[in-house]
């Protein structure tokens, strides 16, 4: 497990200390982003090696650092928002008040210097201030920029702002999610960080675009859209088959079994020691493709009497009969703890798992295998153990070197360093109100 | 093969060649995650060449299908993840076969596979193994726990790396109480996030392959790209304790609710005051809405009998109405569409979200194209998914591999 805290001159001095280099070290973004899709868009990058200089205010405080939508508002301080600092790892913060002019001149001067620029704002909002696209390529032609709308720069529905459950709405995953008789399911956080990870990848094939060819571009991404990608099959039903999918729940069209059931437990009662902070409750996962899984479901179990019931001989008729087996299945798993469970149906061929969330995803020993949880510690928090980035790149490693930044933590780094501004230029620009 | 595009582009508004125009793609990869990277590979312009067994890739056999009865040409799932690919069998359970994938991985840039560990070493593909002897190779796995780890070769479905990953948990903490079963997504979409972590990874490989001149292993995870999805509230449930489930989402709570129009349902999502401003002037203003010096209350300091008139209000009405309202007045909504409405939508159509591919065998259909338009760079003309095996004889031809067709069949390769 690796640690990351800051010292006591700010976190930009842990930025830059990546053992190795990334693909994209040496890459500087500016980063427009706020809530959740655009700033986990921008992490990513920020992951793969680039400084990230995110633009904030106090007077258009990042709503991330004050409330969510599955926690509500939060109660403590701008600097200690555990949402903010999940999609902000690996990022300088720099405060300027946009609507002062002396404030668009730093972003210019940043621009200079940038390889890209990431925004979500609404359509417009960024030209209204001067410093959309057509701007910043005044001042450096090769820069790079995406900018993620809740349905896209173009079209009659240009204007219209959304967030994560709007996005899988309008493209179509919320009507397929679901108990098949139940209402479909609004969905949450997860489709904001799927459509940051689609305006990551637009910027990562712009940056590889340009250095195959220097030229820089605009790119237009829809974040609803970015979730309809993610369903592309779904469209093919409506002219292939006729028809629009449905709510499938944790079924199949074609197995059974095929569903999670409770369990006693999630693990056995010795695991529960004082300081095992998972789940006590329960539930397992458990998918049979084929009449040899299912036989070795019935023997694990004790259900041996299962197989030679003609109800469940064959999968077509297990899956016309999966409710009468569900019960069957349920009384077993009930009386069992999900992740022995599910270990023991997989050394026996059957796909099986534990279903997981929070400390038994940290305490499972894959997890561990493959490095771990990485701890950062933000300043004004304390030490927290965060998922490390989804790729290992065996060269070019994605690294989470520093916590996310105080807003305006790096306002002087950003200022004297990365752009040379003496201090008497920096006193002017605060006095005139730009670094609010 | 170089990715350099031998054109100069001086004009300021021409545009460029297409994203990874020259860039030669192999594919060993089968169902979701490893297809669908290589297909937005192929759809950006590089030159995918499908490795499958004679039998095709699982996918293949499917349902559901376009036609009535089962055809290897028509499966939905098939359709929707190879598109712009070039398909070649190779049988490699023969040695012969092997050497041609060989063959071909030594000229790819990059290397899609969705094989465990036993299995490459089985083909020769050990990943260490062709780092050394390709240096310039992307290696790119997506497997569904990883090349290292002790799960690495353990038998899973869609449905339990769903769970494996937290990815269900989360997707139940969205219904406002976490004692109920955990909950797969629909539409396939935790199988899509393997997918998109690894093309992800490969574009940042090859950037990397740009500026220092060699390429390297990339190992996705599915299940740990599914669960960085989560890593939000996965966070705050290990390092805080929580966070709650969400709070109840009657009448579209601030933080979001679910309402149900008169033809279906609609999410409304107003956290901050003016977006909450703007839906209380969608409804004409209601008296409950303000206190007694005519200021709006708080979304919050309202209880049940707001949430019951939002409900009432949003029930007379059809999503779309509802919808237009409330997007008119800055407060954030969407209906529930299904994919057909999605593809029949004005702003969809405008902006050519789908685009109509032919297809021999299975009728032409409408397929979502990237969800990001790049101004700068032709978009590549996309073909549908091919037919098994319809480019073994070009690629077995002399310029790729020293076997002609007439010999690899003679050796039982294809």
């Amino acid at each position: 497990m690796t640690t990351t805290t800051n010292g006591s001159n700010g976190h930009h001095g842990l930025l830059g200390a990546a053992d190795r280099l990334g693909p994209l070290s040496g890459k500087r973004i500016i980063d427009f982003t706020w809530a959740w899709a655009g700033p986990y868009g921008a992490m990513q990058l920020a992951l793969l090696g680039a400084e990230l200089v995110k633009i904030e205010s106090a007077t258009r405080i990042d709503h991330s650092r004050q409330r969510s939508l599955a926690m509500g508002s939060f109660k403590g301080g701008v600097n200690q928002a555990p949402m903010f600092n999940e999609v902000n790892l690996n990022k300088y913060s720099i405060q300027l008040n946009l609507k002062m002019e002396g404030a668009k001149q730093v972003i210019r001067d940043l621009a200079r210097n940038a390889d890209g620029a990431i925004d979500n704002f609404r359509p417009g909002i960024l030209e209204k201030l001067g410093l959309g696209y057509d701007d910043l390529r005044e001042f450096n032609p090769e820069i790079v920029m995406v900018s993620a709308s809740a349905l896209g720069a173009t079209g009659p529905e240009r204007n219209y702002t959304g967030y994560a459950p709007t996005f899988a709405a309008l493209s179509g995953l919320s009507y397929l999610s679901g108990e098949p008789q139940e209402p479909p399911v609004m969905m949450g956080g997860s489709i904001d960080l799927r459509a940051g990870t689609t305006a990551a990848m637009a910027m990562l094939a712009g940056f590889h675009y340009h250095a195959r060819t220097g030229r820089g571009q605009f790119i237009d991404a829809s974040s609803s859209e970015a979730i309809g990608m993610h369903i592309a099959e779904e469209f093919l039903h409506v002219d292939l088959l006729g028809r629009d999918g449905e709510r499938l729940g944790n079924g199949h069209r074609a197995y059974a079994p095929h569903d999670v059931f409770r369990c006693a437990s999630m693990r056995r009662p010795e695991a529960y020691t004082d300081d095992h902070k998972g789940a006590r409750s329960g539930w397992i996962a458990i998918a049979c493709r084929s009449d040899e899984e299912w036989a070795s479901l019935c023997e694990c179990s004790g259900l041996d009497h299962l197989k030679e019931d003609p109800r469940f001989r064959t999968g077509l008729k297990r899956w016309k009969h999966r409710a009468e087996l569900k019960p069957m299945i349920e009384a077993w798993t009930s009386e069992q703890s999900a992740v022995e469970t599910a270990e023991a149906l997989r050394a026996a061929g059957v796909p099986a798992a534990a279903s997981v969330w929070g400390s038994d995803i940290h305490h499972s020993e894959n997890f561990r295998e493959r490095g771990g949880a990485v701890s950062v510690r933000p300043p004004e928090t304390h030490l927290r153990q965060v998922l490390p980035p989804p790729w290992k790149l065996s060269e070019t490693p994605a690294e989470i070197v520093s916590p996310a930044p105080r807003l305006g933590e790096d306002t002087d780094y950003v200022l004297s360093r990365m752009l040379g501004y003496d201090q008497e230029r920096i006193d002017t620009l605060a006095r005139e109100g730009a670094l609010e | 093969m170089s990715t350099r595009s031998a054109e100069p582009f001086d004009a300021d508004d021409e545009l460029g060649p297409p994203l990874l125009d020259g860039l030669l793609v192999v594919e060993l990869a089968e169902e979701i995650a490893g297809p669908f990277a290589a297909r937005l590979l192929a759809d950006a312009g590089a030159v995918a060449i499908k490795v499958e067994p004679p039998q095709g890739d699982v996918s293949r056999r499917m349902a559901p299908f376009a036609e009535p009865s089962p055809h290897r040409e028509t499966s939905t799932s098939w359709l929707a993840y190879n598109t712009s690919k070039r398909s070649v069998i190779l049988d490699l359970d023969t040695a012969s076969g092997r050497r041609v994938l060989q063959q071909l991985v030594a000229q790819a840039d990059v290397f899609v596979t969705d094989r465990t560990p036993v299995r490459l070493a089985e083909l020769d593909l050990n990943p260490d193994d062709l780092r050394e002897r390709y240096p310039r190779l992307i290696i790119a796995a997506v497997t569904p726990f990883g090349l290292i780890g002790g799960a690495a070769e353990w038998p899973s479905t869609a449905l339990t790396r769903a769970h494996a990953s937290g990815s269900a948990a989360g997707v139940r903490r969205n219904l406002g109480a976490d004692t109920g079963a955990p909950l797969m997504a629909g539409a396939k979409v935790h199988e899509a996030d393997g997918g998109m972590a690894l093309a992800l990874a490969v574009w940042s490989a090859l950037i990397a392959r740009e500026r220092f001149g060699h390429g390297q292993i990339v190992d996705v995870a599915s299940t740990e790209a599914m669960m960085n999805m989560d890593r939000v509230d996965i966070s705050i449930a290990h390092n805080d304790g929580g966070p709650p489930a969400r709070p109840p989402t009657k009448g579209g709570s601030a933080f979001g609710g679910r309402l149900e129009c008169s033809d279906g349902h609609l999410i409304a999502v107003t956290p901050q005051s003016h977006q909450w401003a703007g839906l209380i002037k969608s409804m004409g203003e209601p008296e409950w809405a303000f206190d007694a010096e005519g200021n709006l209350i708080d979304r919050l300091q309202l209880g049940e009998e707001a949430g019951d008139a939002i409900e009432q209000w949003a029930g007379a009405r059809t999503r779309d109405e509802v919808f237009r309202a409330l997007q008119e007045n800055s407060a954030p909504a969407g209906p529930v569409l299904r994919p057909s409405e999605v593809m029949d939508s004005e702003q969809m159509r405008v902006r050519d979200f789908f685009d109509r591919l032919d297809h021999p065998v299975a009728n032409s259909a409408r397929y979502p194209q990237f969800a990001a338009r790049w101004n700068g760079a032709q978009r590549p003309m996309r073909a549908a998914a091919p037919l098994l095996g319809s480019s073994t004889a070009d690629v077995m031809s002399p310029h790729l591999s020293p076997w002609s067709p007439a010999q690899a069949r003679r050796a039982g390769v294809i």
